[in-house]
C-alpha cells in the first residue's frame, strides 16, 4: 500500500466524522440559525466526500454531481435564511 | 505530483475536520457561522486541487475549478445572509463579544 491508495481512504474516514460531529450539531442545536449552519457545513462535506470519490474511481463526470450538491445547498441555505428572517416578529409592520 | 495530491487530499479533510469541530464547540451561532464557511471553504479547495494533482487532465481541473468558483462565491453570500437574518430575529450574540455594530446603531435610532 503506497500513499496514493491510503490517502483517500483516511480523508474519506476524516470526512464521513466530520459528517457526524456536524450531525450533531444539526440535531441539537439550540436555534433554527444552528441547523441551517449545520446544514450548509453538510452539504460542503457531501461535496469533499464526492472529492474524494472521484480520487479514487477517476470518473471524472462525478464532480458534477459536486456542482449540483453545492447550488442545492446555497439555495437552501438562502431559502431558510430569508424564511428566518421573515418569520419574526416586527413591530414596525403588524400593527399599524 | 500523485503523493502530493494525495497529501493536499488529507490536508483539505483535516480542514473540513477542524471546521466541523469548531461548528460543534463554539459557543455562537456566529462563530459557528465564521468557522464553517472559512474553515470548509479552504478545505474544499484543497480537496480539488489534490483530485486535479492526481488526475492531471483538462476536464478535472476545469470541474475542479468550477467547484472552487461556486464555493469561494457562494460561502461568503450564504453566511451573510444567514448572519443578517440571525440578527434580525433576534439570536443573542455571545456573552464575550466585544464589538456589536447593529445594537448600536440600533440604540442610535
Amino acid at each position: 500500500m503506497n500513499l496514493v491508495e491510503i490517502a483517500p481512504q483516511v480523508s474519506l474516514v476524516i470526512l464521513v466524522v466530520s459528517m457526524i460531529l456536524t450531525s450533531t450539531r444539526l440535531f441539537r442545536g439550540p436555534s433554527l440559525a444552528d441547523r441551517i449552519v449545520a446544514f450548509d457545513q453538510m452539504a460542503l462535506i457531501a461535496i469533499g466526500i464526492v472529492a474524494v470519490r472521484v480520487f479514487i474511481s477517476r470518473h471524472v463526470s462525478l464532480l458534477d454531481s459536486g456542482i449540483a450538491v453545492g447550488l442545492v445547498g446555497f439555495m437552501g441555505t438562502v431559502g431558510l435564511s430569508r424564511y428566518l428572517e421573515r418569520s419574526k416578529k416586527d413591530p414596525g409592520e403588524t400593527e399599524p | 505530483m500523485s503523493q502530493a495530491g494525495a497529501l493536499i487530499l488529507i490536508l483539505g479533510s483535516v480542514f473540513v475536520l477542524l471546521a466541523a469541530i469548531g461548528v460543534v464547540r463554539f459557543p455562537d451561532v456566529y462563530c459557528r457561522m465564521q468557522a464553517s464557511t472559512k474553515a470548509s471553504t479552504l478545505g474544499i479547495g484543497f480537496l480539488m486541487l489534490g483530485v486535479g494533482l492526481h488526475i492531471r487532465t483538462v476536464e478535472a481541473a476545469s470541474r475542479g475549478a468550477l467547484i472552487v468558483f461556486f464555493v469561494f462565491l457562494t460561502a461568503p453570500l450564504a453566511a451573510h445572509v444567514l448572519s443578517r437574518a440571525a440578527l434580525r430575529s433576534g439570536i443573542p450574540l455571545w456573552k464575550g463579544t466585544k464589538l456589536d455594530e447593529w445594537s448600536d446603531s440600533e440604540q442610535a435610532k
